[in-house]
C-alpha cells in the first residue's frame, strides 16, 4: 500500500485546516494520537506537519526511518537535519511565512510533484531552493527583527501599533513585526530564536523573554 | 493644533523634500540656509519636482502656482519670530544643531515648537541647554527620504518634551496625508533600531561575498515575504557605506550588544568601494 498520512501537532498555522486533506484521501493524524504507531505500520508517505524543537523532530524522524517524509523545518537547522535523516525526501517551510502564498522548501526534483498536489490543497506554491539552506531564509530573518520589536515593547519604546505603522510606512515592510507574528505565533519564532542560539552561541539569537 | 506658517532650517534632499511637502498642504514655508545658492538650488529642485508632478496629473497648473508662493527662502535672522513650527534638517553634528538651536531661541516666539529631523542623535541632547519651557516645546520629527511620498513620521519624545504636544503633532500629520508613529528618545528610533536585522541576519546568511546567495536571499525576501526589495538590492541603493554608518552608530549606541553587530561583509565592501548603485557596484553591477 502507499497511502499518505499527515502527521501534525496542534500549534502548526495548518491544523486548522488539516481536513481539507481528509476530504482528499488523505490519513491525518496528531503526534500525540495514541492510533499513531499502528498508522506508521501501514503508511510510507509521510507528510511531517509538527513543529517542534529539534530534539523532540530527531525523535519523530527515528520513527519514521522506513518511511518517504516530507518535513516541516521551518524552526529547525534544516541541513543538520537532512544530513542525519535520509529518509527526509523534502524539506519545506509552512509554518514561519509572510503575506503570499509562497513557501520556501527544498525537495529532491523526483518529488516536487506529489509535494505540489499536497501544497494544492492550502493554494499554496512552492519557492524551491536549488541549495539546502542551513536554515530557512524568511524564518531566519524575520525572527531577530520582530525578536528586536519586543525588546523595544519591553523598553516602552512605543506602542504595538506604532511599530507596526512604522515599519510599513517608513521601509514599506509587507506587514509590521507584530502583525507578521500574529500570522502564525510567537511560540514558533521563540524555538527558531533558541535553536540558532544552540547552534551558534551567540548572544544575538537570545529570544526576548517576551516572545516565550 | 493649526500650523500656518513654519521654518525649514537646512535645504538638503531632506530639507527640500520636508519644505516641498509642507507647501503642498497649504502651510507657508521659509526655507533658511546659511548660503543664498544653497536655498535657490533647493528651491528649483523643488519646483522641478512640481513640473513632473504636473505632467503626470498629480496636481493642476493652479495649484502648483499657490505651492510656489507658500515658499519663501529666507536668512536665519529673518525668521518671522511668530511661526508654528520649526524644523531643523542640516548635518548630523550636535554641536551645530545646539548652535542653531540657540539662535532660534533668541529669535522665536516661547509658543513656537522646535523640532529636529535627525535620524541619530538624542533629541534630549539636542535639547538640553536650552530654557526648561523650549524644552517642553522641543520634539523630533523624523521624515523620511524622500519626505514628500514616504508615508511616515516619526514623533520622538524627548525625556523634557511635553508628551501631549507630541501627541497634537501626530494627529495633525494623520490629519494631513501622513502616517505618525510616537516614541521615546532612543537610539534608532523604531525604524534604524527594528530595521537593522534585515540587513544583518542576510549578512550573516550569506557569510561572504557569493553573487548566487545573494540573489537567492533578495529573491526569497521578495517572493516568499512580500518585501518590495531584497535587502541586498536595498542596501545597494542607500548605499553600503551609508547602511555601515547607520549600523555602526545605533552598535554603539546600545554599548555593542550583539543584536547590532555590523557584519564584516558590510566593512570589506565599502573597503573594495563596492558602495551600491552610486558607485556603480554593490553587491549587484549596474555598470
Amino acid at each position: 500500500m502507499n497511502k499518505k498520512i499527515v502527521i501534525y501537532t496542534q500549534n502548526h498555522p495548518l491544523a486548522n485546516h488539516i481536513n481539507l486533506l481528509q476530504e482528499n484521501g488523505y490519513t491525518v493524524i496528531r503526534l500525540d494520537s495514541p492510533k499513531l504507531n499502528d498508522q506508521l505500520k501501514i503508511h510510507q508517505t509521510v507528510f511531517d506537519l509538527c513543529c517542534l524543537k529539534t530534539s523532540d523532530k530527531k525523535t519523530l524522524l527515528k520513527a519514521l526511518n522506513h518511511h518517504k517524509v516530507y518535513s516541516d523545518l521551518s524552526v529547525n537547522n534544516v541541513k543538520s537535519l537532512l544530513d542525519q535523516f535520509p529518509q527526509i525526501t523534502g524539506a519545506f517551510s509552512l509554518s514561519i511565512y509572510g503575506n503570499t502564498s509562497s513557501r520556501e522548501c527544498f525537495i529532491n526534483e523526483d518529488d516536487q510533484k506529489e509535494f505540489e498536489d499536497f501544497l494544492t490543497f492550502f493554494q499554496l506554491s512552492p519557492f524551491y531552493h536549488e541549495q539546502v539552506p542551513n536554515y530557512f531564509i524568511l524564518g531566519r530573518t524575520i525572527a531577530p527583527i520582530i525578536n528586536e520589536a519586543y525588546f523595544a515593547i519591553e523598553e516602552d519604546l512605543a506602542s504595538k501599533e506604532d511599530i507596526d505603522k512604522a515599519m510599513k510606512y517608513g521601509v514599506n515592510y509587507p506587514l509590521g513585526p507584530f502583525e507578521w507574528v500574529n500570522l502564525f505565533g510567537t511560540d514558533k519564532l521563540s524555538i527558531l530564536l533558541n535553536e540558532l542560539y544552540s547552534d551558534t552561541k551567540l548572544d544575538r539569537y537570545i529570544p526576548c523573554t517576551l516572545l516565550s | 493644533m493649526k500650523l500656518s506658517k513654519i521654518a525649514i532650517i537646512g535645504s538638503g534632499t531632506m530639507g527640500q523634500g520636508i519644505a516641498q511637502w509642507f507647501a503642498q498642504q497649504d502651510v507657508i514655508v521659509e526655507l533658511v540656509d546659511v548660503k543664498k545658492e544653497f536655498v535657490e538650488k533647493a528651491l528649483i529642485n523643488i519646483f522641478s519636482s512640481w513640473e513632473r508632478l504636473l505632467k503626470k496629473g498629480k496636481f493642476s497648473q493652479s495649484q502648483i502656482d499657490q505651492f510656489k508662493e507658500n515658499i519663501t527662502l529666507k536668512n536665519i535672522n529673518e525668521i518671522d519670530p511668530q511661526i508654528d513650527l520649526v524644523i531643523e534638517a542640516i548635518i548630523e553634528d550636535i554641536n551645530v544643531k545646539k548652535q542653531v538651536f540657540k539662535e532660534l531661541d533668541s529669535i522665536c516666539n516661547e509658543s513656537t515648537i522646535f523640532a529636529s529631523n535627525t535620524s541619530s542623535i538624542p533629541i534630549t541632547e539636542i535639547s538640553n541647554e536650552l530654557p526648561i519651557t523650549r524644552q517642553e516645546n522641543f520634539i523630533g520629527i523624523h521624515f523620511f527620504n524622500p519626505a514628500p511620498i514616504m508615508k511616515l513620521v516619526e514623533i520622538i519624545i524627548g525625556a523634557n518634551s511635553s508628551s501631549e504636544l507630541g501627541k497634537e503633532v501626530a494627529k495633525w500629520f494623520d490629519q494631513h496625508n501622513k502616517v505618525s508613529a510616537i516614541c521615546k528618545d532612543r537610539p534608532g528610533f523604531i525604524v534604524n533600531r527594528v530595521a537593522r536585522n534585515f540587513y544583518g541576519e542576510p549578512l550573516r546568511i550569506v557569510g561572504d561575498y557569493d553573487q548566487a546567495k545573494i540573489q537567492n536571499v533578495d529573491q526569497v525576501l521578495k517572493l516568499v515575504g512580500g518585501f518590495k526589495m531584497g535587502p541586498f538590492e536595498l542596501m545597494d541603493l542607500i548605499g553600503i557605506d551609508v547602511n555601515y554608518m547607520v549600523t555602526e552608530s545605533v552598535y554603539k549606541a546600545f554599548d555593542k550588544n550583539p543584536r547590532f553587530e555590523p557584519h564584516p561583509l558590510q566593512k570589506e565592501m565599502v573597503d573594495k568601494k563596492r558602495l551600491g548603485k552610486k558607485s556603480g557596484k554593490g553587491f549587484y553591477d549596474y555598470e
